[in-house]
């Protein structure tokens, strides 16, 4: 196998961007870090079966590996994270901010190429200085769904399928994507009047995720968006944690469910169990407005040592039983992807080829798709 | 195989060869004159006159297109294709991509074929056929053939050349 006589500081960048240290990407490739580090500084030329490997584990483009120079580099998404010291972003959430980016970048070239495929984005705006609660309430009028209704979805699963859809409504993308939990709880972007959310679907419960759903839906209608990791230390993520609680909880509905107390009140777990039930939300949500409301003493939601939620085990696959592609990439890349990247086929707007990268699998899968979407 | 450039004085004096797309492969069986236009691509690949580069080949690989009508044709295709260990054929294609990294989604996970389609245009002469729009001309390949000088024809502007 021939020999390429590639630029190494071109591969640097390309694992720099995936957000790998030397050790790693070494580890990844099945080299020494001193071997790595020769390619890159150049005393050593690569195969192209070694290329190839590294545009696999880096998860990069191969062609990219063979420019001349490297790119510039892109601004990320504005990181809002405080909770775990800001730790660098691993590659399996950096490929997801690419996945989204590309996603993006394609709706934009279809809605230059045919009009009403790419549904327009109709979100409000809000300051920082805003009331959060406020606006929750202003939003939540938006949105339509009575707290009757929320009351009577079967439970989180349910709940948060459908929060989605409300939210998709508003022609935002949603995605679920499993990144490392102790690195972020979602993101979100706004480019070109295209805006995504993206959910880490590694969070503990789904009320977690329903959470991050509507912290997320905040930094965009802030027009902040950016890398969330919910804490309460900065401004901006305050702001989103408290209309996200604000939104799943309203406070006069949470009175109601509560009845006569004499607050500051001290909530057993049962309490608070049977509220985040009624509400669909996770224990921890309740928690924290409970406290945030006055309804709770200050420091309750602290003062509780164990976790508040644990995480359900997944259900265990029965012996032959495959889980379905198809209901997969629904999950992860949600409704408004699929419908909008069928609805682009059928305005020939985009090739089956294009569509099948955007869907994630082949075109003999279209039609389930478009039955399961509905 | 390798072609030899040919110098542009002496272009018209052999007939054009073409490298095609992926989006103009998947357009020719939505068209009603198909059979006309699957028969006039078969003869030109009989005089080796069309190309289709392996990575257009890989990307048409799930495709229906792929066994109903490229496979039988596939090594007749891509005889004049560069290889996929040909150094200089890359290093080029790693040219096209760092100068539109839009089109060649450089910085993303997956490996389009648009720069090679390019390259190998570029490298061997050839005339580029795409179905693609010009609308965002930094991200399409015929908005690309244009600044490097490259011709490029839509489907319909190939079948009517080499009808006449």
């Amino acid at each position: 196998m021939a020999e390429v006589p590639v630029n190494g500081r071109v591969l640097k960048w390309a694992r720099l961007i995936r957000g790998l240290s030397l050790q790693d990407a070494a580890s990844l490739l099945g080299v020494t870090t001193d071997e790595l580090e020769d390619y890159e500084l150049r005393n050593k030329k690569p195969l192209i079966g070694f290329l190839r490997r590294m545009s696999d584990k880096y998860q990069i483009n191969f062609t990219s590996l063979l420019m001349p120079e490297p790119l510039p580099k892109r601004n990320r998404p504005a990181d809002h994270r405080e909770r775990h010291g800001k730790r660098p972003l691993s590659i399996d959430t950096l490929v997801a901010i690419e996945e989204i980016t590309e996603a993006l970048d394609t709706f934009d070239d279809i809605a230059t190429e045919v009009r009403q495929v790419v549904p327009a984005l109709s979100i409000g705006t809000a300051r920082i200085s805003d009331d959060p609660s406020a606006i929750a309430a202003r939003e939540r009028k938006r949105f339509g769904v009575p707290i009757e209704e929320q009351h009577a979805w079967r439970d989180t699963s349910e709940a948060r399928r459908r929060w989605r859809e409300v939210i998709e409504k508003h022609g935002i993308f949603t995605y679920m994507i499993p990144m490392p939990i102790t690195e972020l709880s979602g993101f979100s972007i706004l480019r070109n009047n295209l805006a995504a959310i993206c959910v880490n679907d590694l969070e503990a419960t789904e009320g977690a995720k329903i959470f991050t759903l509507f912290h997320e839906y905040c930094h965009l209608l802030l027009r902040r968006t950016g890398i969330s990791d919910q804490n309460n230390h900065n401004r901006v993520e305050r702001f989103c944690n408290k209309f996200a609680a604000s939104f799943l909880i309203p406070f006069h509905s949470l009175t109601y469910a509560i009845g006569e107390i004499k607050t500051p009140y001290e909530f057993s777990d049962a309490d608070i169990k049977r509220l985040a039930t009624r509400f669909r939300v996770s224990n921890s949500a309740i928690a924290l407005r409970l406290e945030e409301t006055g309804l709770a003493s200050k420091g309750f939601y602290e003062r509780r040592t164990a976790p508040w939620d644990i995480p359900k085990a997944p259900r265990p696959i029965k012996p032959g039983q495959k889980l379905s592609p198809i209901r997969t990439r629904i999950k992860r890349s949600g409704r408004l992807h699929m419908s909008t990247t069928l609805e682009a086929l059928r305005r020939r707007a985009i090739n089956s080829f294009d569509a099948s990268q955007l869907i994630g699998l082949g075109p003999g899968s279209f039609v389930k798709i478009e039955a399961r979407i509905g | 195989m390798k072609r030899r450039r040919r110098l542009p004085m002496f272009q018209s004096l052999e007939p054009p060869v073409y490298v095609i797309d992926t989006s103009a492969w998947l357009n020719i069986d939505s068209r009603p004159d198909s059979e006309d236009v699957w028969q006039l691509i078969v003869d030109l690949i009989n005089e080796e006159r069309i190309i289709a580069c392996a990575r257009v080949l890989g990307e048409l690989r799930d495709q229906p297109i792929y066994m109903l009508r490229l496979k039988p044709f596939e090594a007749a295709l891509q005889s004049g294709d560069r290889q996929s260990n040909d150094v200089d054929y890359l290093m080029h294609v790693g040219k096209v991509a760092h100068k539109h990294p839009g089109m060649s989604r450089a910085v993303g996970r997956k490996t389009p074929a648009d720069p090679y389609v390019v390259a190998l245009a570029e490298l061997e002469n050839c005339i580029v056929v795409c179905d693609e729009s010009n609308k965002r001309p930094s991200r399409k390949i015929p908005g690309v053939c244009q600044m490097r000088g490259i011709q490029c024809l839509t489907l319909d502007q190939f079948i009517a050349k080499e009808k006449k």
